[in-house]
């Protein structure tokens, strides 16, 4: 709904776009119910052994409220439309004033680019256990600063060392956490 | 007391001791920084590093540690929304919202101001009335453990704004995802598909990575980008005002952790939840907590810090662990070859005082540390957001790495990144989610053991129990409380108007 | 949210195990005078803290005071019940550089769940240890040793608290039962939490290890009924506490504590660890745990440790039939 503040200032009723994400909202939540429920006859309700509170209690009672909750939250959607007023309270991202500051938004740049980090993302996961992760991770500054953001090389490349240095003393000098080396494991070129 | 407190300063004020709490703090708050590495992960990495050390200094710098870690996971929530350490979850809230406000220097210092207040009343608790408090906390059996539970779980009504059933149907949601894994009560794996991985459970840190330092950080690309916020030298600082509204905010979130920590078992992040929930309830500002107000900010830091000094009482008086902290920090003393336990007072003197001492000198150096760095950590926020969000990629995929070493981690943080930037998106509340994940298996821990103690029957043990009833009571306050408010409310008063 | 987690889990999965054939493909068979460089890892499944974490720092430091030119460091990969680090150490197959440092659960564990491991899937290099368990209860408990501490269970249940489905404490109920009482067990996530219940008269009586329990003996919280031991304790405080077999209970538990390599390692790399730690349990360190947690020192080795563990899976199929 956040989405919509641009042209619908706060206390007008929602326009119907913005109830579609909500009704697949409540259907999401009403399948995740239906799911665990269905899922919890796979346990006992009760531990055999000594007649305690089984596996399948918790699942199976939060799954059917949860069921219940969000039918009812689909139907008051039905009924009355989105409920606007204190919604969502502390977590309003916004907040209702929006006096931050924004660079004013180009809509199709600021979408591309959303995308094209969404996707980096994954696409860095899957990077790391042939590059390792420090050199993944690098490459991933280096494309985001370089090529997403268009920053001039030198502060692009600076970021980018600057990143695999820093993470490199902290978490391998200084914490010793077996990061993922990938090619560059000795493992792989000491033994020849 | 006052003979035991001069020896134990005199032991930790020796120059050696004092250098190596000052580095345990300053590692701490590095490592509290760094998103997913907690104090318990901190502290079980370093131990290996102190091993040649004399154990009071040992411990004196993983205390250090400690304090320092559970500080600076408040600093990145603050500036950047992404919380080292599941007790800073909270602090975005209000925290990132003053930051995002302009008023990041006075968000930092007040919370650092609160965490040593909070600190230094826990431990003039714990070191003059600890074993009247561990006798207290030994009465909390599973039917008061789950009735604080029950309590924790109703704060999701304060958490939810004005959508109740939504609220309450994401606290479902939580609690549902915290089943996947090895139950708790019969060893059962449930809903892991036989992927072995999905043993653990959904790790909670990970979650709470992805929620809200990925998700936010997507969902500022979504607006065109956050510009980087200049500060006027002046907002830089505490005002008096804030210092008048912090007070008793602090001395609220102070007392809901001490009671908390002293619990086994319960925890500093349900402490910072529930103190917030008490903030939006009881404080004179309520109406306006969630929108950056200064109590929202201090009260959950305020509850971690005397909750966290709090967990030691079980673990000096008794010699078990109040939090999975402490837990490893009892780990340490057996490598010391000190055995904790009932005897600890008795047989080790010097060590206990001396390291109570450091507490209080590590908590002193903290806020020394912190207080002039809070205008200096804003300026952060000044940097460029087209630098700084690819760094916050950065470390907290990293972060979540080093929490198990697991690239599953890397893969729930993307995945929950996701799910938070949706969160974000319809507007739905993150921390009914993020509750109800936390508490779920405490929640099923407590719910199981009663049931084994009542031999399958929980109602009778619960109903027997003045304490467990009591607390419910309270809960049952909580919830419908609001209810009767609100009705009363729109009888009188035909359009409620948000703004103070 | 889980269909896209799994197929990225798989493709990862996919990746590691492209580079993982990589290394195999990469590397020769290890020669003849093989020794370990760099980091070695020893994964322990089970959190820091406990006694698990313990006995694998213990083995680490030993090991590095060898200063033999590798660097041990110790990696906790927690959860269910020691499932999830055994399953990962599953995936380091011919690696001569990775130990593991398990114990008993990795028998328990698969015979009461569907895990995707055995203990047979592991390379046994030593035990270096074995432990017992001793039952404590509150004072004034109305029974002063575990033979009528079990005529009570037979009575009515006894309220015991137990750490774990598959670890010792499981163990003594299973011996108990064996012997005729009947108990309501409560499920705690260690024994330290299982301490408290007990000092809060949540539960009446229970399962320890001699080092975690010695200190409330000590100091009169509790007093010991038996150990499970086959002698008594060589200790000034728990010498006098008698075994369970001198009170006429048909009542025994060990547990192991051992190092485990990951299978299809070479035999020099086999070879190589094993006299590693065999030199490595001559220091103070490992000399030091052992007397500080009373436990009781083992040495099997290579075929020896294995013959000891298809024993004691046989046994543990009896108890958990």
């Amino acid at each position: 709904m956040s989405g919509s503040a641009p042209n619908t200032p706060g206390t007008a009723p929602a326009p119907d776009r913005s109830r579609w994400p909500m009704r697949v909202t409540h259907t999401v939540l009403a399948g995740v119910g239906t799911l665990f429920f269905l899922g919890s006859f796979a346990y006992p309700w009760i531990t055999e052994e000594d007649g305690t509170i089984g596996p399948a209690a918790l699942p199976r009672v939060a799954g059917s409220l949860l069921l219940v909750v969000a039918l009812a939250l689909l139907w008051r959607e039905e009924r009355s439309g989105t409920v606007l007023e204190g919604d969502g309270g502390g977590e309003e991202p916004d907040g209702p004033t929006g006096e931050e500051g924004h660079e004013a938004p180009d809509e199709y740049r600021v979408r591309r680019k959303l995308l094209v980090v969404a996707v980096s993302l994954p696409c860095t996961g899957l990077l790391i256990p042939f590059l390792g992760m420090l050199p993944a991770l690098a490459l991933l500054t280096l494309f985001l600063t370089l090529a997403v953001e268009r920053l001039r090389p030198w502060v692009a490349l600076t970021a980018s060392a600057g990143v695999l240095v820093v993470c490199y003393l902290l978490f391998v000098v200084l914490l010793r956490v077996p990061l993922p080396l990938g090619v560059f494991d000795p493992a792989l070129w000491g033994a020849a | 007391m006052i003979d035991n407190l001069v020896v134990g300063f005199g032991a930790a004020l020796t120059p050696e001791n004092l250098l190596w709490c000052f580095i345990g703090v300053l590692l701490g708050t590095v490592i509290g920084i760094l998103p997913g590495l907690g104090s318990a992960t901190g502290v079980a990495i370093l131990i290996p590093v102190t091993l040649t050390f004399d154990p009071l200094t040992a411990l004196i710098m993983l205390a250090g540690i400690y304090h320092g870690s559970q500080f600076g996971a408040t600093t990145t929530a603050i500036l950047v929304a992404t919380p080292g350490e599941a007790s800073s979850v909270v602090s975005t809230f209000d925290g990132y919202r003053m930051a995002r406000a302009g008023r990041a220097g006075p968000a930092l210092a007040i919370s650092a101001l609160g965490s040593f207040t909070a600190a230094f009343v826990a431990l003039v608790a714990l070191t003059t009335v600890a074993p009247f408090f561990a006798e207290i906390a030994l009465g909390f059996g599973p039917p008061e453990l789950l009735a604080v539970m029950f309590l924790g779980l109703c704060t999701i009504v304060v958490f939810s704004g004005g959508n109740l059933l939504l609220g309450a149907a994401l606290g479902l949601v939580g609690i549902l995802v915290s089943t996947v894994g090895v139950d708790v009560g019969s060893g059962t794996p449930r809903y892991t598909f036989d992927q072995v991985d999905l043993f653990g459970g959904l790790p909670y840190v990970e979650v709470m990575i992805g929620l809200f330092a990925i998700g936010e950080l997507l969902n500022q690309l979504h607006r065109g980008m956050a510009t980087p916020i200049r500060t006027r030298f002046r907002d830089l600082f505490l005002t008096k005002e804030d210092l008048r509204r912090a007070a008793p905010a602090t001395a609220r979130g102070t007392l809901v952790g001490f009671v908390l920590g002293c619990l086994p078992g319960a925890g500093t992040t349900l402490a910072s939840f529930m103190a917030y929930g008490a903030e939006k309830r009881f404080s004179r500002n309520r109406d306006r907590i969630g929108t950056g107000a200064i109590e929202g900010v201090v009260a959950p830091d305020a509850a971690t810090s005397s909750g966290s000094n709090a967990n030691f009482v079980p673990t000096l008086v008794l010699g078990v662990p109040g939090g999975a902290t402490t837990a490893v920090l009892l780990g340490a003393f057996l490598v010391y070859g000190i055995q904790p336990g009932p005897l600890l007072f008795e047989n080790q003197p010097t060590l206990v005082w001396g390291l109570l001492a450091s507490f209080f000198v590590g908590n002193a150096i903290l806020l020394l540390l912190n207080l002039p760095l809070a205008p200096v950590f804003a300026q952060l926020l000044r940097v460029r957001y087209s630098i700084l969000y690819p760094l916050i990629i950065v470390t907290s995929l990293v972060g979540a790495y080093s929490v198990k070493n697991s690239m599953l981690s890397v893969w729930i943080v993307i995945v929950f990144g996701f799910v938070g930037y949706a969160m974000k998106r319809l507007n739905l509340p993150v921390a009914p989610l993020v509750l109800g994940l936390v508490i779920g298996p405490l929640f099923e821990t407590a719910l199981v053991q009663t049931s084994a103690l009542g031999e399958g029957a929980v109602l009778p043990l619960l109903a027997s129990s003045g304490t467990a009833l009591a607390i419910l009571g309270l809960a049952l306050l909580l919830v419908l409380g609001p209810l009767v408010v609100r009705l009363v409310r729109t009888r009188t008063l035909p359009t409620p108007e948000r703004q103070p | 949210m889980k269909p896209p987690l799994r197929t990225a889990l798989a493709a990862s999965g996919a990746c590691t195990l492209l580079t993982g054939c990589a290394v195999l493909n990469a590397s020769p068979a290890p020669p003849d005078d093989w020794t370990p460089r760099g980091s070695v890892s020893a994964l322990v499944a089970f959190a820091p803290g406990g006694g698990s974490d313990r006995s694998a720092r213990v083995v680490a430091e030993s090991l590095n005071d060898l200063d033999a030119g590798f660097d041990v460091n110790v990696e906790n990969r927690e959860g269910g019940s020691g499932a999830v680090g055994w399953a990962t150490f599953m995936s380091e197959q011919g690696n001569g550089n990775a130990l593991l440092i398990a114990e008993t659960a990795l028998n328990t564990l698969p015979l009461l769940y569907d895990v995707p491991f055995t203990y047979r899937d592991f390379t046994p290099l030593t035990m270096f240890a074995q432990d017992s368990r001793m039952v404590v209860a509150a004072q004034d408990a109305p029974y002063d040793t575990c033979e009528e501490l079990v005529e009570a269970g037979a009575q009515d249940p006894v309220t015991i608290g137990s750490s774990g489905r598959t670890g010792a404490d499981s163990l003594v109920n299973a011996e108990f039962e064996k012997n005729g009482g009947q108990f309501s067990v409560v499920p705690y996530g260690s024994t330290g939490e299982v301490l408290t219940a007990l000092m809060g008269d949540q539960i009446e009586v229970a399962p320890a290890s001699a080092a975690s329990a010695k200190p409330y003996v000590e100091s009169g919280d509790f007093k010991a009924l038996c150990t499970l031991t086959a002698d008594r304790y060589d200790d000034p405080v728990l010498g006098d506490v008698p075994t369970a077999r001198e009170q006429g209970l048909d009542a025994e538990v060990t547990v192991w504590r051992g190092v485990l390599a990951p299978d299809g390692i070479a035999e020099v790399q086999r070879d190589y660890w094993i006299s590693a730690v065999r030199e490595a349990m001559d220091s103070e360190t490992y000399r030091d745990y052992i007397e500080d947690d009373l436990l009781i020192p083992a040495d099997l080795e290579g075929e020896e440790f294995e013959e000891y563990l298809h024993e004691y899976d046989e046994e543990m199929k009896e108890v958990f039939r």
